[in-house]
């Protein structure tokens, strides 16, 4: 059975089941571990899904902050209170704000 | 502008904005029954703190201009003054 998709927990989350562990050493199966794109390419949470296509988590009700917060934090919900991060690319000059 | 007045429109300011955020999660959550409580509680809540403004200090809204003999939101000063 084509076990590509199949990916052991320990193995270093390259799609066909390499068992070495990725943390300290080179697993020797071709994917480079230190670089972002490879690692988050191997370990979507959506794969199998339709590429090209922008994907939202459902929001579940939860717990809301008092009147006086929200009008403050501008929501009324503490999971879509996030900052304005503005994202600059990692190594991208001394720009302030986040990193990705 | 009494401390009074401005509690007032602060805590309409306030559970107005709840409710306009709590729409938009109900506009896809139509089902969600905590959602629904919570913005009848809060509609309840907000229809009587506009009662208490406009029997107060006047209609904040030109939808709640009682006087039928003079256009009364003319008179009032502005809900800012």
């Amino acid at each position: 059975m084509n076990n590509m998709n199949l990916r052991r927990p320990n193995d270093c989350g390259f799609r066909n089941g390499c068992t070495e562990n990725m943390n300290n050493r080179n697993c020797g199966c071709g994917h480079n571990a230190k670089c972002d794109a490879d690692s988050s390419m191997n370990n979507d949470a959506l794969s199998g899904l339709p590429v090209g296509i922008g994907y939202v988590p459902w929001q579940q009700w939860c717990k809301v902050y008092d009147l006086a917060k929200g009008l403050n934090q501008g929501t009324i919900f503490p999971i879509l209170d996030l900052p304005f991060y503005g994202c600059v690319p990692r190594n991208c000059g001394r720009c302030h704000g986040g990193a990705l | 502008m009494n401390q009074d007045k401005n509690k007032l429109l602060l805590y309409l300011s306030q559970v107005s904005f709840a409710i306009n955020d709590l729409v938009l999660f109900l506009d896809t959550h139509p089902c969600d029954t905590n959602a629904l409580n919570y913005y009848q509680e809060l509609r309840k809540a907000r229809k009587e703190a506009l009662a208490e403004y406009t029997h107060k200090y006047g209609p904040l809204i030109n939808y709640d201009v009682d006087d039928a003999c003079y256009w009364e939101w003319v008179k009032d000063p502005w809900p800012w003054e």
